[in-house]
C-alpha cells in the first residue's frame, strides 16, 4: 500500500515535471510579440491626458520608451513603422514642451519612412507650442534641403532660426552651406556631420553617421551609375 | 494652542509606529531609484525622466500615504476608546479634530521632506541642477497635502474610514478633473446642467492648481503672483473643511 502510494506520487511528480517543462518551451514561442499589435490598441493622447490625472509627464515618459522601443524594432527589421506617428502623437500631445520627440521623429518619418511633410508637420506641431524654440525652425530648414532639396524653404526656416534667441551661429552656418552651392549630396554629409560632431545625444549621432554612410554610397552611384 | 499641538505631537508618535510608513519610503527611495537606472534608456530624455518619476513619486506617494495612515486613525481611537477618554479631558472636539489633522499633515510633510532630499540626490547624480521650479513643485505638493488631509478629516468626522478613504480618493480624482468640468459646461448641456457642473467646479478642490509639474520639469516660468495666489486659495479651502469637520465631529455622539 506504502509503496504503491510512494509510486503513485512519484509518477505524479514526474509527469508535472515534464509538463511544465514541455509548456515552459512551448510559450517561449510568444515570448517576442510584434509591437504592432500592442500599438494598435493605443488611445489618443488626448484620452491618456484626460486619464493620467496630472501625471502627464510620467505618461509622457511611458510612451516616449514604447516609441524608442518600437523604432528599436524596426531598425532589427523586426517591424515596419505603421504605428510610429501615432506614438509620437501621444507622446508630443502629453507633454508639448518635451522637444526631443518631435526632432527624433521628424528625421525618423522623413528618412526611414520617406515622409516629408509628416515630419514638417511634427516639427510645425512643435513650433506651435514652443514658438522660442530655434531647434524647429532649423530642423525643418534642415529637412527641406537633405530630403526635397529645396534650397528656398531651407534657406528661409535657417534664416528664421539664426534671429532667435537660442538661434546661434549653427544656423547661419547652415543657410551658408545652402548658399554655397556645392552639390546637394556634399552639402547634405556636411551638414549631417556637422549634427553628428555637434549633438549632444548619442542615439543621434549614430543616426546621423548611418545617414551619412547611406549619402556617402549614394554619392559614390551617382558618380560612377556603372561601377566600373 | 497646548492641547492642539500636544495631540499634534502624539500622533505623530503613533504613526512612527506603523510599518506602512516605513514601506512607503522605502518603496518610494527605491522608485527615484530606479528612474536613475531606467534612464539611459530613454533616449533624449535622461534628466527629464529623473525629474518626472521623482516628483511624481512624491505626490503620489503623499496621497497614498494620507489615506492609509489618516483613514484609520479616527476610527482606531474609538475603537480603542482613546477618543472617550480623550475627550473626558478638558480638550474640545475642535482641538481634538485640529491636533489629529496637524499630526497627520506634519508625519506626511515631514515624508515628502525626506523624498525631496532623496530626489534632489538622484538629479544631481544626473549631473542637473535642483531648479527653483522644481523646489516649487515640492512646496505646492505640501499644501496638497495639506487640502487631502483636511478632505479626509472631514469625510473621516462622519463615515468609516472605508467610505472615508473612498470619499477623499474620488475627490483627488475629481480635483484633477476640475478643469474639465468646467470646459464640459462651457460645452455641452441645457442652462441646468451648465449651472450644476460650474457649480461642482468650484466647490470641487482644483488640484490641477497644485500641479507645475511640468513646469518644473522644462523649467518654464510661473505667471507672478502664482503661488502666493494659490497658497491663499489652499490655506482658505483647507479652513473652510476643517471647520465643517469640527462642526460635524461636535455634534456627533462618541459612544
Amino acid at each position: 500500500m506504502r509503496v504503491r502510494r510512494l509510486m503513485v506520487t512519484l509518477a505524479l511528480g514526474l509527469l508535472l515535471a515534464v509538463s511544465l517543462v514541455h509548456s515552459t518551451v512551448r510559450v517561449q514561442d510568444y515570448r517576442v510579440r510584434p509591437y504592432l499589435y500592442a500599438n494598435l490598441y493605443l488611445p489618443s493622447g488626448e484620452f491618456v491626458q484626460q486619464t493620467s490625472l496630472g501625471y502627464r509627464q510620467l505618461a509622457a515618459d511611458m510612451v516616449w520608451f514604447q516609441a524608442v522601443q518600437y523604432y528599436g524594432g524596426y531598425a532589427k527589421s523586426q517591424h515596419s513603422l505603421a504605428y510610429f506617428n501615432g506614438l509620437i502623437d501621444i507622446v508630443t500631445d502629453l507633454d508639448p514642451h518635451f522637444v526631443f520627440p518631435y526632432m527624433f521623429a521628424a528625421i525618423v518619418m522623413s528618412q526611414d519612412m520617406g515622409d516629408l511633410d509628416s515630419g514638417i508637420e511634427v516639427l510645425k506641431k512643435g513650433m506651435r507650442a514652443n514658438p522660442e524654440t530655434a531647434a524647429f525652425p532649423f530642423e525643418i530648414g534642415f529637412l527641406y534641403y537633405i530630403s526635397r532639396a529645396d534650397e528656398t524653404a531651407a534657406q528661409h526656416y535657417f534664416t528664421l532660426a539664426s534671429k532667435m534667441p537660442d538661434g546661434g551661429d549653427r544656423a547661419r552656418r547652415f543657410a551658408a552651406f545652402v548658399a554655397s552651392k556645392a552639390g546637394h549630396v556634399e552639402t547634405s554629409i556636411r551638414m549631417w556631420e556637422e549634427l553628428a560632431s555637434t549633438s549632444k545625444e548619442p542615439y543621434m549621432r549614430e543616426m546621423a553617421r548611418r545617414y551619412i554612410r547611406e549619402l556617402r554610397t549614394q554619392g559614390a552611384i551617382e558618380k560612377d551609375p556603372h561601377g566600373s | 494652542m497646548m492641547p492642539i499641538l500636544t495631540l499634534a505631537f502624539s500622533t505623530v508618535r503613533n504613526y512612527l509606529h506603523e510599518r506602512i510608513l516605513l514601506v512607503v519610503i522605502v518603496f518610494a527611495a527605491l522608485l527615484m531609484g530606479s528612474s536613475y537606472a531606467l534612464s539611459p534608456l530613454a533616449v533624449g530624455a535622461q534628466q527629464k525622466i529623473v525629474v518626472d518619476i521623482g516628483l511624481a513619486a512624491v505626490s503620489i506617494f503623499a496621497v497614498v500615504l494620507i489615506v492609509l495612515l489618516g483613514a484609520g486613525s479616527f476610527h482606531m481611537e474609538k475603537e480603542r476608546g482613546i477618543l472617550r477618554a480623550l475627550l473626558a479631558k478638558p480638550i474640545s472636539r475642535v482641538e481634538f479634530v485640529l491636533g489629529k489633522y496637524l499630526g497627520t499633515v506634519a508625519t506626511v510633510g515631514g515624508v515628502i521632506v525626506l523624498m525631496a532630499g532623496v530626489h534632489l540626490l538622484v538629479v544631481k547624480a544626473t549631473g542637473s541642477s535642483y531648479t527653483a521650479t522644481m523646489a516649487i513643485a515640492i512646496y505646492l505638493t505640501l499644501l496638497e497635502v495639506a487640502l487631502v488631509t483636511a478632505l479626509l478629516t472631514l469625510f473621516a468626522a462622519f463615515s468609516s474610514p472605508v467610505l472615508g478613504s473612498f470619499f477623499t480618493i474620488a475627490c483627488v480624482v475629481a480635483g484633477h478633473f476640475s478643469n474639465d468640468l468646467l470646459t464640459f459646461a462651457q460645452r455641452f448641456g441645457g442652462h441646468a446642467t451648465r449651472a450644476l457642473v460650474t457649480g461642482a467646479y468650484y466647490m470641487l478642490p482644483n488640484l490641477e492648481l497644485l500641479n507645475v509639474r511640468s513646469e518644473a520639469v522644462h523649467n518654464l516660468p510661473l505667471p507672478g503672483g502664482f503661488v502666493l495666489a494659490v497658497t491663499l486659495y489652499t490655506v482658505i479651502y483647507t479652513g473652510t473643511l476643517l471647520y465643517l469637520a469640527s462642526l460635524i465631529f461636535r455634534a456627533r455622539e462618541v459612544s
